[in-house]
């Protein structure tokens, strides 16, 4: 019975008092409860650590009672099996909750070992009983945690994770109301988060105020971009606007954290309060500092998921508004996806073409310049255009195919239906070919008094010839000589008429002509042969530089003629009131940077300097006659034949105009970029139109 | 008979040239008003293309007018109507390219005849 109960050990024998008193010493100054216990199981002795814990007033509030007693539930149950093991000498342990005197909430971690005497005989039961309420809530309130990012994880909505956050905080501090608090897009003005506990009445007051540097706790904190804490609001100048507030809704105490994303930027805050004047103890901090960082987490995620939602719906609306088709091909051409707004309208059906590769479906005309694109596309890694046409319902239809790389390993192809800006960039060419025509016709109607003139002179000579043929014939002796020479001469002058015929039917020949490698000397020398009665007539005289040897240019012989012709014409025209002896007009034809140049001085009347655009523009003339569509057909002519032709006022007098067109010698035409394929298109003959 | 010939045409020169001396005539030849202004000699007869680079036929025989040297004169022309009308000089005769050998032979004893008449 030595160490049967230590509060009456003054009155036992004592064999080994050293020992005793050590075990009392160390009793005595434990800081977890320490109970003695008879085999009744009423409490014999408590020590002072006990007393505290238990928020008792002195050991006789417990002692005598049977311990069991204040157990209840599951509790109970745990600590009578507890007992009834260490009665048998073994030692027994068990996990409890049990509130103290007081009220609080505590659990314990409880130790029973049973007491024996000196015959070994089990006398009382010792508990040890410590508090581990603040390891069950750290536990606790991790697996909160875990739990809130699991709900961050599987996308639940924000207000939801903000609320279980709030919530999880608060079960874990005693008399604290937690908040949530988001800052708006603006940067400037509060927005509710979740604050399940504070009254409504407070957090609608507080919405939509702008933080700043007296904005409250939570205003501050995100002004400030650091934690703030007011142990009073009646006394904290960061309150003073909000004091009224806090009183009427019984807050004394509010400490606050900014919610910060990862690059810094403040989110919102987390915010305790409380209705008594109060500092934050440590374990308090680092919660608040926990649950600001879950909030950012899930704020964060919650815009991730907002952007990539408004991206996927902004990418749904593109594809939804957008008239193309799409395909996505694998890098060995296969077609493994599709988008068609109308999916009948596809030549192919999409069962028939899904799976197979271009080879399988396209026509090798359609297939090649694809596979090309996408192996440019692959190499560049820009998009690669192209334009094809095909046969479908005995239509020609015409498409636009852009080309560019995706998801790392495929390649997307957007197909536009381009047949109507085909067929209408087509009868432009056509209106243009007539309306070039219409030019070469009344050009040569000007002409008509010097063609006339051009052919009566050949026409003369054979009747003249003839006649003098005859009479030689009648002569004797007969002069074969002089006979031959004449029946020669009305030869030649037959195929100088034909010719003079000849240069009139291809100038008023409608319809397409052809790209040729061209010189333009000859396109002079035929154009001033032309027009040389009309300089008579017009008491002009010409001179000509010609460059020698000339560079080719790759060109429609009759288009260039008519730009010459026209600006011949022009320059005719222009001198009608100059004097005579001024009458003047120089063609010359140079080669400079790359270019062929053509250009025809006069020295007529010149134009206005802010008119020398403008005479491009159809329906524009200084003539008294025309239409004032000569230059600007010359313009497009040039235009078309990648070149470019202006206007410029001489220093003394007159006008030039120069045209200059690029050297080719091979007549290879380099590739033109789709956008010129409308002006290239003016080409007539298809290999000089490149659409790439 | 010596004829004269001005035109600037070398093939219809040279057609005159065949025809007028397989008629039996003397025959000069000129390109230009000018080189017939400062190369005449004496003619019977003039033939003058109307258009010419330079001084055109007609300014041609106004000069002769005015010099006193009065040639019996036939204009040629291969412009249909733009140099006819008021500018053309009363009385002489115009043939209109191309001409046939009997017109040529025509205007020639007409003008001929006309001169020799008024020449005294």
């Amino acid at each position: 019975m030595s160490s049967a109960t230590l509060r009456n050990a003054p009155c036992r024998p004592v064999e080994q008092p050293q020992f005793e008193r050590l075990g009392r010493h160390l009793i005595e100054a434990s800081t977890d409860c320490v109970k003695l216990l008879d085999l009744d199981g009423r409490v014999v002795y408590l020590n002072p650590a006990g007393v505290e814990l238990l928020d008792l007033c002195g050991p006789e509030d417990l002692i005598n009672r049977p311990w069991l007693s204040v157990w209840e539930g599951e509790h109970y149950v745990a600590a009578s099996n507890a007992v009834a093991r260490a009665r048998t000498g073994e030692r027994a342990t068990f996990e409890g909750f049990c509130p103290t005197a007081a009220g609080v909430a505590k659990w314990w971690d409880v130790v029973i070992t049973s007491v024996t005497d000196d015959s070994n005989a089990i006398v009382q039961l010792l508990v040890v009983s410590r508090d581990i309420t603040e390891r069950r809530r750290e536990a606790d309130f991790r697996a909160g945690q875990h739990g809130m990012l699991e709900m961050i994880a599987t996308g639940a909505a924000l207000d939801a994770v903000l609320t279980c956050l709030v919530q999880l905080v608060e079960q874990h501090s005693d008399g604290m109301l937690g908040s949530v608090l988001l800052l708006d897009k603006d940067g400037v003005h509060l927005r509710r988060g979740a604050a399940p506990s504070l009254p409504e009445s407070f957090n609608s007051a507080i919405e939509g105020a702008a933080i700043g540097p007296r904005a409250g706790s939570c205003g501050t904190a995100m002004y400030l971009g650091r934690p703030v804490i007011v142990t009073d609001v009646l006394v904290d100048p960061a309150w003073e606007d909000y004091r009224e507030l806090a009183i009427a809704h019984h807050i004394r105490a509010c400490w606050s954290t900014p919610i910060m994303s990862t690059q810094k930027k403040v989110l919102g805050s987390f915010a305790m309060y409380y209705s008594e004047p109060r500092a934050p103890r440590r374990h308090e901090l680092r919660m608040v500092d926990v649950a600001a960082n879950i909030a950012g987490i899930a704020i964060e995620s919650q815009q991730a998921h907002k952007a990539l939602r408004q991206s996927e719906e902004r990418n749904l609306a593109m594809l939804r508004a957008n008239p193309d088709w799409m395909f996505i091909l694998g890098r060995n051409g296969m077609f493994l996806d599709y988008y068609a707004k109308n999916p009948a309208e596809l030549l192919v059906p999409p069962d028939v073409f899904l799976g197979k590769t271009i080879w399988d479906i396209l026509p090798p005309p359609v297939a090649t310049p694809l596979a090309n694109a996408i192996a440019g596309t692959l190499v560049s890694g820009e998009p690669e255009t192209f334009e094809y046409s095909i046969e479908a319902d005995q239509t020609q239809r015409f498409y636009e195919a852009c080309v560019v790389g995706c998801d790392d390993d495929k390649i997307l192809s957007i197909v536009r239906d381009i047949t109507d800006r085909k067929r209408a960039e087509m009868d432009a060419v056509i209106q243009r070919r007539e309306l070039a025509h219409l030019n070469r016709v009344a050009t040569l109607g000007e002409l008509s008094g010097a063609l006339a003139h051009e052919l009566s002179q050949p026409l003369s000579a054979i009747l003249i010839n003839a006649h003098a043929a005859r009479r030689l014939l009648s002569r004797e002796p007969m002069d074969l000589e002089e006979l031959r020479a004449a029946l020669d001469d009305i030869i030649a002058n037959n195929k100088r008429a034909g010719s003079v015929i000849e240069r009139l039917r291809v100038l008023l020949k409608k319809g397409d002509g052809f790209f040729e490698t061209v010189d333009l000397n000859d396109i002079v020398k035929e154009v001033l042969d032309l027009t040389h009665s009309d300089f008579l007539a017009r008491r002009i005289s010409v001179t000509t530089s010609l460059m020698s040897p000339m560079r080719p240019v790759y060109g429609d012989r009759v288009q260039l003629q008519q730009v010459l012709l026209n600006l011949v014409l022009n320059a005719c025209e222009s001198m009608s009131t100059t004097e005579v002896a001024e009458r003047h007009l120089s063609v010359t034809t140079a080669v400079e940077d790359g270019m062929v140049q053509m250009s025809v001085a006069d020295r007529g009347v010149g134009i206005p300097d802010d008119q020398l655009t403008a005479v491009f523009e159809p329906f524009v003339t200084f003539r008294e006659h025309g239409l004032g569509l000569g230059l600007s057909i010359s313009r497009s002519i040039v235009l078309a034949h990648g070149g470019q032709i202006v206007a410029s006022n001489n220093a003394d007098r007159g006008t030039t105009f120069r045209c200059e067109l690029p050297i080719n010698e091979d007549g290879r035409v380099e590739p033109r970029s789709s956008r010129s394929f409308a002006i290239a298109s003016l080409s007539p003959e298809p290999g000089a139109v490149s659409s790439g | 008979m010596i004829v004269s010939v001005v035109d600037d045409d070398v093939d219809v020169r040279t057609a005159l040239n065949r025809l007028l001396r397989a008629l039996g005539h003397d025959v000069r030849l000129f390109a230009s008003a000018e080189e017939f202004a400062v190369n005449h000699a004496a003619a019977d007869c003039l033939i003058l293309d109307i258009r010419l680079p330079g001084l055109n036929g007609l300014e041609l025989r106004e000069w002769m007018h005015s010099a006193g040297l009065l040639l019996p004169t036939i204009f040629i022309t291969g412009d249909g109507e733009r140099f006819l009308g008021e500018g053309l000089p009363f009385g002489v005769p115009t043939l209109h390219k191309p001409f046939d050998e009997d017109t040529l032979i025509a205007a020639m004893t007409d003008v001929i005849g006309d001169s020799s008449e008024r020449a005294v």
